[in-house]
């Protein structure tokens, strides 16, 4: 499952992350977006989401939350 | 003499790195509440004791594999430079995540204080952290910290000397036994013992001598040695994390929450940031227009008839007394009553890049950026870019991207600067003072319409490329106290007194000189000045600017817009032979009035305030020979409209060229200056013909 089929205010779990070679990525992973985190899809607009993640808020785009499986 | 410590100030992106530099070094460096404020190194010297302390703020990181330019200046400091102590300031409501960057600065060998910052917002969320513990398990000095307010700043300098003199290198940082296994292979490889564990972190990932420990140990734990890395560096920072949170908190939903779903709506927020734009052009004007009035009569009715009286009395040449009425008066004089509008429009803009909503923008913005191959991101330069363009330009070095560096660098100049409001400000008051929210805010579109066409152009020719990937952090509301917004306003307005008492004055006597050559000249028009803006006067008349003196003044403006304003006083001055008062004038009745004038400024600025139309630029009707009643003469509304369109677009600004060549290069910033020269001629050229016509 992908952040996509997430509703808004809905909590999830990350599973895994795809491309972890990719710089990007592991930025996102130095902000603490990684595996076993419990997150919050917050908004959606267009093609980028707004996620909770404990106190700090994540924008991210939606070719890069493909990246990320859920539970 | 004294001992010098060198200190780096390290930490997350918008955790208050330069907020308690300001506090330490009483610098007035420039802060905002979103990531990517500090985007070069700044440095501060502070005396303490017998130590002269050098501070380094660096960009902030989140981690030490840098991507964009600003992250490699942080890093590159930290791995090339070898600072005496290291300040990691760390976000404590986010405190997990941003033990990752201390357990990196850790492996660096060199003694550290941690600074936990925000502690009443992580008090608020119920996290409660052991700082005792944490410099027992670390070898760090730990210091608590409320940046905004000051609290706990005063611990920071007598832990950083204590750090020093003692030499507090922090405890060695021990990860897994593979990892460090592989580390002490390495190590024992190495001729040079004095290696640091983030270097031999580094030879083993990267180093070409080391790949055959790298892949065994990649075989052994069956993942790639960043992961392994990375994964061992997590394990470090959370294990950090249990031990010293008393209380973990909970992630309730807080007040920017509850303001995000309205200002963050895909359709609401847009009315949200219309409804600011609108409220900050109102108060703007509304507040200022008394006192720039106000000041326009100190000068005016009060300074100008005083010194020039005083002049006379001293029995100074006439030619002395015309250049003070003219260069002086004129000129400079007539720039410095829009101080008032300047100050407050940044006022304003400070206040809103301190409470965290303008990265609210980029997120808003996607919708329509992705549109031209930028992510919403490049909005923060382009709005700071409202606020001055030279640092907007700057703060491009955030992009991962040289492609949409450059592209977005390109439409900068088009976002309109205070410097053109003045612009504006002046001719609406003439030619459409019934109208001042509408023409200005048109102009304020235009300009976001000229930029986006150019970045379209520019995507779709000479910078083709894909979207890269939008990762970006918003940082929560935060109500930035009054200090630090004045702060940063008076920062502003006295770089606008220096420019006024330096460039402004330099290229008023410049042009005044001018208007006199040859000496001897009695009709300016025949002056040097003169002749020169009669040769372009066919130039711009296309465009409805038809009159020398006019096209003269666009001349020195290169250097700076706001110059326009004040070569128009001094031409205008020196030909139509404005001059103050010599006769009747009462210093100590004038100074009476000018009091009473500023106590009903300030009525006056107060009161319009708490209406909702924007009913400001109302400016006093003057009548006879004044400077505006001359440019009326001179200008229709057209030509007026198109004369500010024209100052909006073309790149009429040393500073911004200046940067820009700093930043893409002379070839590409001389190639843009003349793709806006052009622009502006034909926009321009459109709205004269159009406005004629109706």
């Amino acid at each position: 499952m992908d952040i996509d089929a997430v509703p808004l205010g809905q909590e999830f779990t990350i599973k895994s992350i795809r491309e972890k070679d990719n710089p990007i990525v592991r930025k996102l992973y130095a902000m603490g977006l990684k595996e076993g985190k419990r997150t919050k899809l917050l908004l959606k607009n267009g093609r980028v989401y707004l996620l909770r993640l404990n106190n700090s808020r994540l924008i991210i785009d939606r070719d890069l939350a493909k990246f990320i499986e859920i539970s | 003499m004294k001992k010098v410590i060198k200190v780096a100030i390290a930490g997350n992106p918008n955790v208050g790195k330069t907020t308690i530099l300001n506090r330490i070094a009483g610098t007035s460096l420039k802060v905002g509440n979103w990531p990517g404020v500090t985007v070069e190194k700044k440095e501060a010297v502070v005396r303490f004791g017998d130590y002269e302390v050098h501070f380094v703020d660096l960009p902030g990181i989140y981690t030490l594999e840098p991507i964009s330019e600003d992250e490699r200046i942080a890093v590159h400091f930290l791995e090339e430079e070898r600072p005496d102590v290291i300040l990691n300031i760390v976000e404590t409501p986010n405190l997990e995540r941003n033990l990752l960057l201390t357990t990196e600065l850790l492996e660096f060998g060199i003694p550290t204080v941690v600074v936990l910052n925000m502690i009443d917002e992580a008090n608020k969320l119920g996290i409660e952290v052991d700082d005792r513990r944490m410099e027992e398990l670390l070898g760090v000095r730990v210091v608590r910290t409320i940046g905004r307010t000051g609290v706990g700043v005063k611990d920071i300098l007598p832990a950083i000397v204590e750090a020093y003199e003692s030499n507090l290198v922090p405890k060695p940082v021990i990860y897994g036994e593979e990892l460090e296994e592989a580390l002490r292979r390495v190590y024992e490889s190495l001729p040079k013992k004095d290696v640091t564990k983030h270097e031999l972190i580094k030879l083993l990932s990267e180093d070409k001598e080391f790949s055959g420990s790298r892949r065994e140990l990649e075989n052994k734990l069956g993942k790639g040695i960043h992961d392994i890395v990375s994964d061992e560096r997590y394990a470090f920072a959370h294990g950090l994390f249990a031990e010293v949170v008393r209380k973990k908190g909970v992630s309730a939903r807080d007040i920017t929450d509850v303001i995000d779903r309205v200002a963050l709506h895909p359709y609401l927020g847009f009315l949200v940031f219309i409804g600011i734009i609108y409220i900050v052009f109102k108060l703007s004007f509304d507040f200022s227009s008394p006192f720039v009035d106000w000041i326009d009569g100190f000068i005016n009715d009060f300074l100008a008839p005083l010194s020039y009286s005083a002049l006379n009395t001293l029995g100074l040449p006439e030619w002395f007394l015309r250049f003070f009425a003219e260069a002086v008066v004129g000129g400079v004089g007539f720039v410095l009553t829009f101080v008032p509008l300047i100050a407050t429009l940044y006022f304003f803009i400070t206040f809103l890049e301190m409470s965290g909503y303008i990265p609210r923008v980029a997120f808003l913005m996607d919708r329509f950026m992705h549109r031209i191959g930028l992510h919403g991101k490049s909005v923060i330069p382009l709005i700071l870019g409202f606020g001055c363009n030279v640092p907007a330009i700057v703060a491009t070095r955030t992009m991962e991207s040289t492609k949409d560096k450059i592209l977005v660098i390109m439409m900068i100049p088009f976002m309109s600067c205070p410097a053109r409001l003045v612009v504006y400000a002046f001719f609406v008051s003439i030619f459409f003072k019934d109208h001042p929210a509408l023409v200005i805010t048109s102009l304020y579109l235009l300009g976001i319409f000229v930029a986006l066409l150019t970045g379209f152009l520019l995507r779709k020719t000479a910078y083709r490329g894909s979207l890269l990937h939008f990762v970006m952090e918003l940082p929560p509301y935060r109500l930035p106290s009054l200090r630090s917004v004045l702060t940063i306003v008076w920062v502003h307005v006295r770089d606008f007194l220096y420019r006024a008492g330096t460039l402004i004055f330099g290229a008023s006597i410049l042009i005044w000189l001018l208007l006199n050559f040859p000496p001897g000249v009695k009709n300016p028009a025949e002056s040097v000045a003169g002749s020169v803006g009669r040769i372009l006067v066919p130039v711009f008349e296309p465009i409805g600017i038809g009159n020398w003196k006019a096209t003269t003044s666009l001349i020195p403006a290169f250097l700076a817009r706001e110059i326009v304003i004040s070569s128009m006083g001094t031409i205008y001055t020196s030909a139509e032979g404005l001059e103050p008062e010599k006769e009747g004038f009462e210093p100590a009745e004038a100074l009476k009035e000018q009091v009473v004038g500023l106590g009903l400024a300030l009525k006056d600025a107060v009161s319009s305030l708490l209406t909702l139309s924007i009913t400001s630029l109302q400016v006093e009707e003057e009548g006879g020979n004044t400077l505006r009643e001359l440019i009326r003469k001179d200008f229709t509304p057209a030509s007026a409209m198109s004369f500010m369109v024209f100052i909006l677009i073309y790149t009429s600004c040393l500073g911004t060229y200046a940067v820009m060549v700093r930043e893409i290069g002379k070839l590409r910033a001389t190639l843009f200056l003349g793709y806006s020269f052009v622009m502006a001629w034909l926009v321009g050229f459109v709205v004269y013909r159009v406005m004629v016509v109706f």
